[in-house]
């Protein structure tokens, strides 16, 4: 039988908390300072278990994220706790991201175990901070959305284009004169896309659609995911079915 | 039935619905609302703001001569399973339905619904 002061000095070492393990260094990076911030909201949205989520500049400067259940939690170091509401809280936690980021396209990400959540209601969520950031969310399909939106419009619109921002018309379908006159007027809407679309889906590039018509008659279509608005006209008689296909391509919240 | 009914009965009919505001494009004020849940008057002004953009905006003008239409009268959005249906009445009045829904709906017969509804309180303003 071993000593009680042995046995009480194991208890009380075991009592003590456990170290922070910490993951290894890994790198992020992107082409584009946005898609490095969709990369992080990406490793928010994939932390379930409590996690610090430490995030370094190639100047050593860090900020670290509280993250739990794909929110962030807490901010440590910031300006006291996070607010309650989701889209206020992502309002902080975006300006503070983007502060941190600046214009780099690389940062090193480690990862360290957290004894418990912090004890917060609600914190932010992966969709509210891309809303906030004004980028695509993570798992915003993007290309094959684009794919799958083009394989229902050739099957049920009269004709589409698709444009890379700003006014480059990148693919155009369906009937000719009709996909001309959306060519024209994709260019004259050019300027107004953008307010049109981020009042419609709340965001500037936020992934979505936006039907328009006249209760009845044929309709115009806007569509935007990843990079690309594609635009087509749409009779009165398909829209319903092209509806159901489309709402199904650009998924759930 | 007041208008606040109204939209309480439309809302009910609706499944899916969250959120039914009535208002008036052109002075861009919510006059009555029905809701699952308390929204602050800026939310529902936000709404009303984006109906205007969606309906009489300059992007939404060409839309409307792109169709050859006088002017829009429905325009509906989904962003992350998020359906928006806004509804102008048609003649020369600022009567605007706006209708939110957080699950899968037919909006189109929502609309139909939320139309008639909006031709009831139009005629009644």
């Amino acid at each position: 039988m071993p000593p009680p002061d042995l046995v009480r000095a194991r208890l009380i070492r075991l009592r003590r908390p456990l170290p922070q393990a910490a993951g290894p260094l890994r790198r992020l990076t992107a082409d584009d300072p946005r898609n490095l911030l969709t990369a992080i909201l990406t490793e928010i949205d994939e932390t379930v278990l409590p996690r610090r989520l430490d995030l370094r500049r190639p100047d050593g400067a860090g900020l670290r994220l509280d993250v739990a259940g794909r929110r962030v939690l807490a901010l440590p170091g910031g300006d006291g706790p996070l607010p309650d509401a989701p889209e206020d809280a992502a309002r902080i936690v975006a300006r503070a991201l983007a502060a941190h980021l600046g214009t780099s396209r690389m940062l090193g990400l480690i990862v360290r175990r957290l004894e418990a959540a912090p004890e917060v209601a609600t914190g932010c969520g992966a969709a509210h901070l891309a809303i906030a950031l004004d980028v695509p969310a993570p798992g915003d399909p993007g290309q094959d959305t684009g794919a799958g939106l083009a394989r229902a419009l050739d099957a049920l619109a009269i004709a589409w284009v698709r444009l890379a921002l700003p006014g480059q018309i990148v693919a155009q379908r369906g009937a000719p004169e009709v996909a001309r006159e959306l060519a024209t007027v994709s260019m004259q809407m050019a300027e107004d896309l953008d307010p049109l679309l981020g009042a419609a889906l709340g965001g500037r590039r936020v992934a979505g659609w936006l039907h328009l018509d006249g209760a009845g008659t044929d309709g115009l279509l806007i569509a935007r995911s990843g990079d690309r608005v594609t635009l087509a006209r749409v009779g009165a008689r398909n829209w319903p079915e092209l509806q159901a296909r489309i709402t199904g391509l650009f998924g759930e919240s | 039935m007041t208008v606040t009914e109204t939209l309480d009965t439309l809302r009910r009919d609706l499944p899916g619905c969250t959120l039914v505001a009535y208002g008036d494009l052109d002075a861009r004020l919510v006059l009555a609302s029905s809701a699952a849940t308390h929204h602050p008057r800026e939310v529902l002004d936000a709404l009303c703001l984006a109906a205007d953009t969606c309906l009489c905006g300059p992007g939404a003008r060409m839309a409307a001569q792109a169709l050859g239409l006088p002017r829009l009268t429905r325009a509906t959005a989904l962003r992350q399973g998020r359906l928006s249906l806004f509804l102008r009445a048609e003649g020369e009045g600022g009567d605007a339905l706006f209708c939110v829904f957080d699950a899968p709906t037919d909006a189109g017969a929502a609309a139909a619904r939320a139309q008639a509804t909006l031709r009831d309180l139009a005629r009644l303003s």
